[in-house]
């Protein structure tokens, strides 16, 4: 199941946090990295996309818990995870009798969409490549 | 099907087979990083090499290097692992997802006398200008050579030298789109001595750049180097990656030859 997560430049200290609760480990506190992609407004996205099991989306919708990896002094900020988990609206392919349009990429939420390859669903949000020198 | 050679090298006969195939490809010729994601057993799930991959579909975290160097392709970021799968000739492959998929190899400094860099890739749909190949400085990411494709599928070679100005060299590959609308075997010689870096793919030379007045020293201010197989992150490239063999040298005509012969049986290429 492939899942791509459109994150605006506010949010994406918080989904950084989300994504270590739900990672594996530190590294996944760089999910959201560089904004390479724009919406119409001109606004900045980072977009993560990965495929991921069943129980991936009940873990991120359902109370957080600090994993077991991160040990006192914390690394995480359960709070900040928390806020991210608030943002998220999740649009799942085929849902419904009557699917709703992908929603777009806002700068206030965190826009997930489930069962879409990667690269349909950022179009489907309404993205595209910011064509930038990257360093 | 096997495949064999006859190339000679040091009195030693240099054997290339293909998927299934023992995994030396040559004996005598000596690379630095060596990722074979046909090789289910240096295929990972996680970043400490614990949980093998054993079927298509699973992500890859770890491939370990077959060069004997430890040089090993690594991403410890669980949303940018590629995926392992198998095209319908039975060849492995890692999959990239255009957004920001990434296998990063590194390699200790010093740069020596030159690279070459010998990789079997497959473009995916054109998503516009994305990297197929980066060579970056762990001590500055500002010094780096970029190998892209761009939105009319050309070739763009590009090198940045101690955040100087981006030198930059675009050109038409000369045996159509680059890395090609199949499977192709894309060689690039780095040198670090005065003269051209060169471009080939699929045995045929496609472009040459010359080498900036600083290169690679700036290339080596860290104390490693960065070996992207899908590019530099966040322009991660859409693409299968079949293959990879870097060498801190420049290769000779008839071992660039068994190198990309090697390639080309992995990934179902005829040269």
């Amino acid at each position: 199941m492939r899942i791509t997560i459109a994150c605006p430049t506010g949010l994406s200290d918080d989904a950084n946090q989300l994504a270590m609760v739900l990672g594996q480990g530190a590294a996944d506190g760089e999910t959201f990295g560089a904004l390479t992609w724009a919406g119409a407004d001109g606004a900045t996205y980072a977009v993560a996309s990965l495929d991921t099991g069943p129980d991936f989306l009940d873990r991120a919708t359902q109370p957080l818990t600090r994993p077991a990896w991160d040990l006192r002094p914390y690394l995480i900020s359960m709070a900040g995870a928390a806020r991210a988990q608030a943002a998220l609206r999740v649009w799942t392919e085929g849902q419904g009798a009557q699917p709703e349009a992908v929603p777009q990429a806002t700068p206030d939420a965190l826009v997930a969409v489930v069962g879409l390859p990667g690269l349909e669903a950022i179009a489907a949000m309404g993205l595209r490549r910011v064509e930038v020198e990257l360093a | 099907m096997k495949f064999v050679t006859d190339f000679t090298l040091a009195s030693r006969p240099l054997r290339v087979g293909r998927a299934g195939a023992p995994p030396a490809p040559f004996v005598g010729l000596q690379s630095d990083i060596w990722l074979d994601p046909s090789d289910l057993t240096t295929l990972f799930q996680d970043a400490a090499g614990t949980t093998p991959v054993t079927t298509a579909g699973q992500s890859v975290a770890l491939i370990r290097d077959k060069s004997g160097k430890g040089n090993h392709g690594l991403q410890a970021v669980v949303a940018r692992r590629p995926i392992y799968r198998v095209d319908e000739a039975g060849n492995g492959y890692l999959e990239g997802d255009g957004i920001d998929d990434n296998i990063i190899g590194t390699m200790t400094v010093p740069f020596g006398p030159g690279w070459t860099i010998c990789a079997a890739l497959r473009r995916g749909a054109n998503t516009g200008m994305h990297s197929v190949l980066g060579v970056q400085s762990d001590g500055n990411i500002n010094n780096y050579l970029r190998i892209r494709a761009d939105s009319s599928e050309r070739l763009v070679l590009m090198t940045r030298v101690l955040d100087a100005d981006i030198d930059r060299v675009t050109t038409t590959s000369a045996n159509g789109s680059f890395p090609g609308t199949g499977t192709s075997i894309v060689s690039v010689f780095l040198r670090a001595t005065p003269g051209n870096n060169e471009v080939r793919i699929n045995g045929t030379l496609a472009t040459a750049l010359t080498t900036p007045s600083n290169w690679p020293a700036s290339l080596a201010l860290g104390a490693s180097i960065k070996m992207d197989v899908f590019g530099d992150f966040p322009a991660s490239a859409n693409q299968r990656f079949y293959g990879m063999m870097v060498f801190r040298r420049i290769l000779s005509a008839a071992e660039t030859a068994a190198t990309e012969a090697y390639l080309a049986a992995r990934s179902g290429v005829t040269l």
